[in-house]
Formats: structure tokens, sequence, C-alpha cells
């Protein structure tokens, strides 16, 4: 009997896998002029491809450009067993890098990534992001699926299927759990599942609205949204003890809180002016400032990892962009404004912004550099990709 | 009409019913070593049903852009339902927000809420008991119209008024 039931359960997870995940190919749309060029020599011994990995990576990364020679750089390598061996060379053919990474569990896509984050890093001084997840939901035929994948869109896999909504994915900082909404049982309630073990806690179930969570930098606190039998208010969660603290009152919707990365303050949208607008609260004064003033309607907003910048969703009457404001100069950029733009998130090292965007009838994913000249799509075979999120850097 | 639509919902609820055991707080499994695995929600997955209950004309209250307060157009109605609430004691019915398409997902959710509520505090004015009457937020999980133009984004702005059974 007791072997029936499990044998059931994997029937089912096994039908509900089958189409939780969508193929989804990185496509660069919009490159710059000052690419660095590079040559990359296909790296021996490769049965694996990894050379193509790396090729893909750099040139997606609009900031490289590979050619066939006359580079400012040149890449060669090998690949023997589960080590891959590769050295850099700048002009003149001066050694810059002679390095070996080593490939855990059999995966050579991501051994291709490490290697390209130490390339990406050793040219242009920035830590590279292609090592890293990303987070988001699939609809397709009714069906309900958090999708982690690579950052690329490979490796797609199902965290949880389901036939009523899920939303609001959040990662934790150590990039080892997600958070999110789940109409399962009828209501909204957040949940927290453990990406390794594929374990999950329910984590609030008050009545109404449970939405929006968002982890502390040091994933002890979760920021959540309940609305409690009135309207949505920001409260945070003690994650250890579960006690709540109320953080904003008022007959206004507030929601969407997102934590600096210092932890001293949040940022939250609500309409008490009237339309959804950016505010930060000081979590020690308890002093609300509004910070966005640019246009009818900003929502979704979070900080760059280094907190100089906020991105949002952004619209003056038609449609909705996305929007980064710089908050040292004020600044305001709007990154992409194709009409139906939602979810932005940063990358971890801070370059880059993925979105879901409305293209033709299907809304997929894209992503655009911080100075909006960089434009990526990641379309998806099948469905709908919403509410991407983009991990932490994974070590 | 508002029979019909009761007996509709009688089946349907109780299709519902039988379905969703067990919510599987607890998916689990599959430790093959590749990092990330599928958890489950056990057998409980609900069953979508094509026969859910459909709110009557009556039964659906339209909203402006971004508002949340009760057309005039729709106190009629809601003032027929109260007083079907009122004449039914025994009756209950869930009131579902709901928003359109476009904007911040949760943004949505609350906004949806606050519609249910506006619809909720119109009922209890008009009569209705507050024991009656429960309320839910889909925001923009679940549009009746997917298009892009300005009437599919009007028709999914709306609140839902669903009678249960028991």
């Amino acid at each position: 009997m007791r072997k029936l039931a499990k044998l059931f359960l994997g029937f089912v997870l096994l039908t509900f896998s089958l189409s939780a995940f969508a193929d989804m190919n990185l496509t660069l749309t919009q490159g710059i002029s000052g690419a660095i060029p590079i040559v990359i020599n296909n790296f021996s011994n490769d049965d694996q491809n990894i050379t193509a990995v790396i090729n893909s990576d750099l040139n997606n990364s609009g900031r490289f450009k590979t050619v066939s020679s006359s580079g400012d750089a040149v890449l060669k390598g090998s690949v023997d067993g589960n080590k891959i061996n590769f050295q850099l060379f700048g002009k003149d053919n001066k050694p810059l890098l002679s390095q070996t990474v080593t490939v855990r569990r059999d995966n050579f896509r991501l051994g291709a990534h490490n290697v390209s984050d130490i390339v990406y890093q050793t040219l242009t001084g920035i830590r590279g992001i292609f090592s890293t997840r990303i987070a988001y939901i699939l609809v397709h035929n009714g069906r309900y699926a958090l999708d982690v994948a690579d950052y690329d869109g490979f490796n797609p896999k199902p965290i949880l299927v389901s036939h009523q909504p899920i939303m609001s994915p959040a990662w934790s900082h150590d990039g080892s759990k997600i958070a999110y909404v789940s109409f399962e049982n009828g209501n909204p309630e957040i949940y927290m599942s453990n990406i390794a073990s594929g374990s999950r806690t329910l984590i609030s179930h008050y009545k109404g609205i449970n939405g929006a969570p968002a982890f502390s930098p040091n994933d002890r606190r979760l920021a959540l949204v309940l609305s409690r039998g009135s309207v949505a208010k920001i409260y945070i969660m003690n994650l250890a003890t579960k006690a709540l603290q109320q953080i904003t009152t008022g007959n206004a919707i507030d929601t969407e809180p997102s934590f600096a990365p210092d932890g001293q303050s949040i940022l939250f949208t609500s309409d008490r002016g009237g339309a959804p607008q950016i505010y930060r609260d000081d979590l020690t004064s308890g002093q609300v400032q509004r910070m966005s003033y640019n246009g009818h309607y900003n929502a979704r907003s979070s900080f760059s990892p280094d907190g100089n910048q906020i991105v949002m969703i952004h619209s003056v009457g038609e449609g909705y962009g996305i929007g980064l404001q710089d908050l040292q100069t004020g600044a305001y950029l709007t990154l992409d404004s194709t009409g139906d733009d939602q979810s932005p998130s940063f990358s971890p090292n801070g370059q880059m912004v993925i979105f879901a965007k409305k293209t033709g009838v299907h809304r997929q994913l894209a992503l655009v550099s911080t100075d909006g000249r960089i434009k990526l799509a990641l379309p998806s075979d099948v469905g709908e990709v919403q509410e991407p999120v983009w991990s932490p850097f994974l070590d | 009409m508002l029979k019909k639509l009761l007996v509709v919902g009688a089946v349907a609820f109780a299709l519902a019913g039988c379905s969703t055991t067990g919510s599987g707080a607890d998916g689990s499994n599959g430790a093959n070593g590749s990092g990330i695995q599928t958890s489950g929600l056990g057998g409980g997955y609900g069953l979508t049903n094509p026969n859910a209950m459909v709110p009557g004309a009556n039964q659906r209250y339209f909203f402006d852009f971004n508002q949340s307060v009760v057309r005039d157009s729709d106190l009629p109605s809601i003032k027929v339902q109260a007083h079907y609430l009122t004449s039914h004691p025994s009756a209950t019915a869930k009131l579902e927000g709901n928003t359109d398409i476009r904007g911040s997902r949760e943004y949505n959710l609350a906004l949806g809420q606050r519609r249910a509520d506006a619809v909720h505090q119109t009922l209890l004015l008009d009569g209705a008991s507050k024991s009656q009457l429960s309320t839910i937020s889909y925001g923009a999980e679940k549009p009746i119209a997917t298009g892009d133009s300005e009437n599919d984004y009007a028709r999914n702005r709306r609140v839902d008024m669903v009678y249960e059974t028991h």
C-alpha cells in the first residue's frame, strides 16, 4: 500500500515536471560598438562543448566580441577529465592568466561559466554573472511552475508546480532558499523552499493577502505584506521566532518591500499620494521619504547590489517600462519601454537587469544593461514567463 | 437565474472538495545530486473545473483603472444580492477581486483586495451580514481577457461575487 502511494506520487511528479519548464535561448539583440575583441581558440579535448559556452557567455555579455584574429585578448585552453585548464593573453601575447577550473558533478556547462566569469573579471574588473541562476514563474496550459534555471535559461528545473497561481519569488541572499506566494490552498500564502533539498515550509497564512516576501541581507528576517482583513501593509517577520513587526500604517496600499543592502531601510510601493510611487522607510527612525517623482506610476522597486541605484516598473501614462534611478545624482533613465514590462531584477554584479516583457502575445524574459546600451532576449518556446528574479552570486 | 447558478455551484464545489485533499506542505525528494530538486505538492494539486460557477451579470462589478470605488451603475445589482443574502441567512458568498494584467503584480494583488473590500462594504451597508461574506484577491493572476486592448484590460478590472454551497 505504502509502495503504491509512493509510486503514484512519483508518477504525478513525473507528469508534472515534463512540461514544467521551457526551453529558452539567450540572444543578444543590441550590442555596443566598444565591445572588446577577443579570440577564443577551440579548447583541446573539448568533447563537452566548453568553448561554445564560453563563446556565448562573452558575446552575450555585450562587453566582448569574439573575433578570429587581431583581438585585444586571446583565450586558449584544454580539458583534462574534470579539469579545465585555460590561459588568457593580452595584446602582444602578454600572459595575463593561467588557471584551472575543476568541474563538479559533471556539470561542464557550469565549469565553462566559471571560466567565463574569470575571463570577464580579468578583462573588465567586474565580477561575472555567468555561473548565477534565475528563478521565474512559467504559466503554461493553466499550470504554474516556479522554475530555477542557469542565467542563460539552460537547465530549467521546477521547484514547485501547481494549478493555482504562484507569485513573487524571492532569493535568500545565501542563494539556498526561495520564498514565494502560492494560492494552492485558496488564499495567497507565503512559502519557503530549500532549493537543494526541495523541502519547504509554510511561512505566513494570515487572513487575506500574504504577499511580496523579501529577505533581509542576513536572511534572518523576511519583509512581507499582510492585509489581515484590511488594506495591504508591510511587516517584517523574524524567521526564527515568526514574530511580526508592523512597519507601515494608514489607509493606503503599501506593498513590495525590498531591503537596502545595509538592511537599515526598505523601499516599498505605496499609493498614499493617489497613485503608486516608490517610498523609503528608515527602519531605525521610522521616517518615510518619497523616492520617485518621475511618471504617474512607479512600482516593484529594488536596490542595486551597491545600493546606489533603484530599478522599478515605470509609466508616464501609456504603457509600462523599466526605469532606473541613480540615488546619488538623481538621474533617471528609462531602460526599456515596450508597453507592458514587469518585474525588474538586478544581476548580482549590478551590471544588468532582467525583467518580463510582452513580445507579441507572450510574456517573455529580457535583459538590459544598466546603461541601457546592451539588450538581450531570453525567449521561451512555450507559455508565459513571469517575474524573473536573479540569484545572488553562488559559490 | 440565481437558483440555477447556485445549483451549478453545488456541483462544482462538491467536485473541488473531493480533489483538494492535503496540500502536502513538504514536497521533498529526488536527491540525485544535481543541486536542484523538484518539490511536488503531493497529491493535492486541485482540480481545474471547467464547470466552475461563473458569476451572472449582476454578480460581476467593474472598476476604473487603478480605482476601487464601486460604480453607481452597479449599486442596484449589489442591492439585489444584499437582499438575497438577508432573505437567505444561511447563504454565503465570496468576493473575488481582480485587476488588469499590466503593471506590478503585488500592487495589483493589493488593489484587487481593496476592490473586493469595497463591494463587501457596500453589501454590508445594504444589510448583508458580515458572516455571510468573505473576500479574496487574485490580483492580475486570473484574467478573463488576455488580449491587449483597453477593452480587455477593462474586463479584467472586476469583482466577482461567487455564492458558496455547504
